[in-house]
């Protein structure tokens, strides 16, 4: 229901932590989601497809570790070198 | 391949907010509720009878969350409380955002306990901190007793249960023991109290305890 607004917020903490001229580079986007977070994962991994289109984050996919309990961070990036 | 660790919370924004939120109540001395239930479990009735109850005990407010209408702030406006009617369009919980903005027409230096009305629904809201002292689930014999079970992440967070309409179990496969028990199985420690809104059984020990968590913030 609010995964889109889930979404956003993962872009905004990448944006903080990548400079933007390597946004293009941004492969994967991790990020740590347990059973008890209140999140659709796949309903999750479809609204941040559709926030980074036409974006400079375009190429970025997300990856998600699932885990037991309330966790919802976002772990790490990876950048093509 | 360069990888860069980051590690934090997704809603660190909202948590950030909430923790504002949490510093003004705590300098207004505020007892702060977040009252969260499935739709028409009874949050604005129990509203409408714990302000008529606290009447010259109590000083509250509100802020009322509804995806649509002001309905719910006009039931409490009728009662004489400050409320404030937050509207969502389609949201269906409300953030630490939303009441913070909402704070500011609300004077928290006449009140002794804020009543935040979640949107209702027992999913969303356990995840959003609003800055409360506490979340207060509310759950009603009409939903079944099995709910605690099905909704356990709203359960594991409220550290308070109130089962509305127990003058109903007569005519309902409800039984009253289950809930409970499926409730402290989700979470030990869950205080309970069973309410009728209608009748107003159980309402008076309800608000001598909403009394005595104003007390101890006051102090």
């Amino acid at each position: 229901m609010h995964e889109l607004g889930v979404a956003e917020s993962i872009i905004d903490i990448v944006r903080a932590h990548v400079p933007l001229a390597q946004a293009p580079a941004v492969r994967e986007v991790r990020i740590r989601v347990g059973d008890g977070a209140g999140v659709l994962i796949e309903s999750l991994e479809f609204c941040f497809g559709v926030a980074v289109a036409g974006t400079p984050y375009a190429s970025a996919v997300l990856a998600v570790d699932r885990v037991v309990g309330d966790d919802l961070h976002v772990v790490h990036v990876e950048l093509a070198d | 391949m360069t990888v860069i660790t980051i590690e934090r919370k997704v809603l660190e924004k909202n948590d950030t907010i909430a923790a504002q939120n949490r510093r003004r109540f705590a300098e207004a001395r505020l007892f702060v509720i977040n009252l969260v239930s499935s739709p028409g479990a009874g949050k604005t009735s129990l509203l409408e009878q714990t302000i008529e109850r606290l009447r010259g005990r109590l000083r509250v407010s509100v802020i009322e969350g509804d995806v649509q209408t002001d309905l719910d702030a006009q039931r409490v406006a009728r009662y004489g409380a400050p409320v404030v009617q937050i509207v969502t369009n389609g949201g269906c919980h409300l953030e630490a955002k939303l009441v913070q903005d909402a704070l500011d027409q609300l004077d928290l230096g006449q009140t002794d306990l804020l009543v935040i009305e979640n949107v209702g629904n027992l999913v969303c809201p356990a995840n959003y901190d609003l800055g409360e002292a506490m979340k207060v689930v509310l759950l009603s014999t009409t939903e079944g007793d099995d709910k605690p079970l099905k909704y356990p992440a709203m359960f594991r967070n409220a550290p308070v249960l109130v089962v509305n309409k127990i003058d109903l179990l007569p005519y309902l496969p409800c039984r009253i023991d289950a809930l409970v028990a499926n409730a402290r199985e989700i979470n030990p420690g869950m205080r309970v109290f069973q309410v009728s809104c209608t009748t107003g059984a159980g309402l008076d020990e309800w608000c001598a305890w909403l009394a005595a968590q104003a007390a101890a913030a006051r102090a």
